[in-house]
């Protein structure tokens, strides 16, 4: 399908042709920008660097049921729903589409992921070209860019009054066909404009770090000293993994009421110690310095190995909100510089 | 419809004010049946949490009874009772409970009366309230 | 460089050379301008890392828990030297709240105490540099100026003066305790306590009807995710497995990220900090989902002040709030 030009005033009019679906759009509350189903329009926020929630949770909820179960009088259990409703996710950031892609692998891996899967199959994705990247971005890093439409059905790029709209999958024809008079051809000008703010975009991209060689240095690093240091102020909190748009480790619990109750699977967080705990009391990660470089062996090293891909999309959020500063790429910087290799 | 009846849950230390309930029963004094009774050994050994768990399992109202101040069986258990639970009150006023909700009472093994006053009283006043949805999980529906 | 700084890294050096402690845990640069970031150093040479600016805002008594968890390995002596330590007046009273229920002993830890007039809010600085037109990483050398009140740093050469009042964080305006009470040594001048509301934050919600606090509340607590960096900055949560998280003999909180149970997490984590928070703030600075968490742990420290005369971390002598009591306390239960 052809390119196409929607002018921002027609945004609402859009909206409220696409009522079949349950629209999720980035909303500001309280100085925090996460993703909310949209009920009126002009609550969403589209100026801001990134939502600080990646919109992971509409296909991977942090608290999903599983099934339900009933004793009386015989016992009687019920599947969990499958997420039928159609979904379309607005302005999301093209780091945050790479990171589906690489949930893909893993949910679809040996076991598909039913209730995953369905919602990734009911989801348009609709991405919005970065314009004014945060300082803590490194997509162009890990492969990826400001402006780059994998993991996407649609790619918008603000020109100001209007948005440049390139349609990439029959998904997202599906919410663009609507009615003619909102969209229009783009201009050579239009073109050009686009081509001007995504070089601009990604020359604002200026936090890089070379991962070439990452991988096989970590290999030589399991035993390090490194690990020890770097993990000295680590608190040992579940905000880096919660907000990565590509952590996708779960736990999965009863919660039992008596006659009834429910399993569910929730986020788990590798950075606790309950997450390797075993029933006996014994843990194999007993400290801070095991489960911090176990999260950058997973994305660095693991994810690679099994996946062919980095299981990081550079968008930055656990270097923003560290509350000890604790920053990936310095931490990649100096792996590549640790000398020793321990006895 | 039928009318709204609301659960309340009685936590009753042993010595003091269950032996009060029981004397409310011997006295055939007349009480609403809406209390769900839990007998604990003093009233200090109400956590926080019970209050909150009860809550969230359902509850629309949570009483807390024990020994008078300097009765206790345990000569000071209901002391800490006392202080903990009045800021516990004061946190949930805080995020929004209704105090009438969350009672706490000194009720001796004679006021047999008194329980069943109690009991009237909250009854009414949560009936009143209607039902508690601000702490009850989403999942288990009646 | 100012002299505080200095003298930090004076001491450090010294107290690591001469032995006099295992480690020392002070502030070094962070990764941008505004941020400091803890640091823990065992070699004298590097005690040039150290920092001294308006940026430590972090509350580094956490390691000194962690210390004491530690278990020396099978057949090796334990090192129980004392922990160094650079404290701001509120970190103090939090080590002094550790004295006071037995987790940290006196002769375990060496604090250096710094009256402290408040430290920057680092999103309020960047803001303020951005209007100057000034990067996140343009500005070096931040400084505190006592005497003008003003916060100050170089950017190409140039200085750059941030008034306090605009970018201090919120809870320093209402601190009342600028002045660390327990400590080995102090640096700096003894500032004037300023008279100002210490619970300020809370006033607008105790205004508020009933049902308003619930609506409050509400939208709040459903946005938790529970990601537990509040507890894990806290140096006063230092239970070996937290009651929320607990699974044997019973699941109090279930791991599901909702409204009941989040409000349960928070609701007890209040109880539990009744008369031992002593407002250093760090649960809010990490929440990143902007839960005002001081709102609810401020009210219960106004609760403790009211009812019992009771305020975190002033006396290590008192017992905590909650394991005494007294027989005319107030009693509203008839």
């Amino acid at each position: 399908m052809d390119d196409m030009i929607i002018k921002k005033d027609k945004l609402p009019k859009w909206s409220s042709e696409l009522s079949d679906y349950k629209i999720f759009a980035p909303h500001r509350e309280d100085d925090v920008v996460i993703f909310k189903e949209m009920k009126n329009v002009n609550k969403v926020v589209l100026h801001y660097a990134n939502s600080v929630m990646p919109p992971k949770e509409i296909f991977f909820p942090q608290t999903q049921e599983l099934f339900k179960y009933e004793k009386s009088p015989e016992m009687k259990v019920s599947e969990a729903e499958l997420p039928l409703e159609k979904v379309l996710l607005f302005g999301v950031r093209p780091c945050d589409a790479r990171s589906f892609l690489i949930m893909d692998k893993l949910f679809y891996w040996d076991y598909e992921d039913h209730l995953y899967k369905q919602a990734r199959d009911n989801t348009v994705i609709i991405g919005l070209t970065c314009t004014s990247p945060h300082h803590n971005c490194f997509c162009t890093s890990v492969g990826g860019k400001p402006y780059s439409n994998e993991g996407l059905d649609v790619l918008m790029t603000d020109l100001g009054d209007r948005y440049y709209v390139e349609v990439l999958t029959e998904k997202g024809e599906d919410v663009i066909r609507k009615p003619d008079e909102l969209f229009s051809k783009p201009t050579d000008k239009d073109r050009k404009e686009r081509g001007e703010i995504w070089e601009k975009a990604e020359s604002e991209v200026t936090k890089n770090v070379e991962v070439e060689g990452v991988h096989d240095k970590l290999g030589e690093l399991f035993e390090s000293k490194y690990w020890d240091e770097k993990s000295r102020t680590c608190v040992g909190c579940g905000i880096c993994s919660f907000l990565c748009p590509t952590c996708h480790c779960f736990d999965i619990t009863d919660e039992d009421c008596g006659n009834c109750g429910r399993r569910i699977r929730t986020w788990d967080t590798c950075m606790i110690p309950e997450y390797t705990v075993h029933a006996s009391g014994y843990n194999p990660r007993p400290g801070k310095k095991n489960r911090l470089k176990n999260r950058v062996f997973h994305k660095f090293r693991y994810f690679p190995d099994r996946f062919d891909a980095i299981a990081c999309v550079g968008c930055g959020r656990c270097i923003s909100k560290c509350p000890v500063g604790i920053d990936i790429v310095e931490t990649l910087e100096e792996v590549k510089e640790v000398e020793e290799v321990e006895e | 419809m039928p009318e709204y009846e609301p659960k309340i849950l009685a936590f009753l230390c042993n010595w003091c004010s269950y032996a009060g309930a029981d004397l409310a029963g011997v006295s055939r004094f007349q009480y609403p049946p809406n209390v769900r009774i839990v007998r604990v050994m003093c009233s200090g050994r109400i956590s926080p949490r019970f209050v909150l768990k009860s809550f969230q399992e359902g509850a629309d109202g949570v009483l807390i009874a024990g020994c008078h101040p300097g009765d206790c069986h345990y000569s000071k258990g209901n002391y800490y009772t006392r202080r903990r639970l009045t800021v516990l009150g004061k946190l949930l006023e805080h995020v929004g409970v209704d105090p009438r909700r969350f009672k706490v009472k000194w009720i001796s093994a004679s006021e047999g009366g008194k329980f069943a006053d109690v009991i009237k009283e909250m009854t009414e006043n949560v009936k009143g309230l209607g039902p508690q949805r601000s702490f009850k999980r989403v999942d288990d529906d009646e | 460089m100012s002299k505080i700084e200095d003298e930090i890294r004076g001491i450090a050096k010294k107290l690591l050379e001469e032995g006099k402690v295992k480690y020392f845990t002070g502030y070094a640069k962070g990764p941008d301008s505004f941020r400091a970031r803890p640091i823990i150093i065992d070699d004298p040479k590097d005690v040039d890392k150290l920092i001294w600016s308006p940026c430590c805002v972090n509350n580094l008594g956490v390691y000194l828990v962690d210390e004491m968890k530690k278990k020396p390995k099978r057949g090796e002596e334990p090192d129980t030297r004392p922990v160094g330590i650079v404290t701001k007046a509120c970190d103090a009273r939090g080590i002094t709240v550790l004295h006071q229920e037995n987790i940290l002993p006196k002769e375990r830890v060496y604090v250096i105490g710094i009256p402290c007039r408040g430290m920057a809010d680092p999103e309020k600085l960047e803001k303020h540099a951005r209007k100057k037109g000034l990067g996140h990483d343009a500005i070096y050398n931040m400084d505190i100026k006592e005497e003008k009140m003003m916060f100050t740093g170089e950017a190409e050469g140039v200085k750059v003066a941030f008034p306090r009042e605009e970018v201090l964080l919120d809870k320093c305006k209402e601190c009342v305790h600028h002045n660390p009470r327990e400590y080995d040594i102090v640096i700096g001048k003894r500032i004037e306590n300023p008279h100002v509301d210490k619970y300020a934050t809370i006033r607008e919600l105790e205004d508020m009807s009933l049902e308003e606090r619930e609506k409050f509340w509400e939208m709040i607590f459903e946005r938790c995710i529970r990601c537990n960096a509040c507890k894990e900055v806290c140096p006063m949560c230092y239970c070996e497995e937290c009651t929320v998280e607990k699974a044997k003999p019973m699941r109090w909180c279930s791991k599901s990220a909702d409204k009941s149970n989040n409000e349960f997490f928070h609701l007890i984590r209040a109880m539990h900090l009744v008369g031992r928070c002593i407002d250093c703030g760090e649960c809010e600075r990490v929440c990143p989902m902007a839960i005002p968490l001081r709102k609810l742990y401020r009210k219960m420290a106004k609760e403790a002040e009211k009812l019992y005369s009771y305020e975190a971390g002033l006396n290590p002598e008192e017992d905590p709030v909650f394991a005494t009591f007294r027989v005319d306390d107030d009693d509203e239960f008839e």
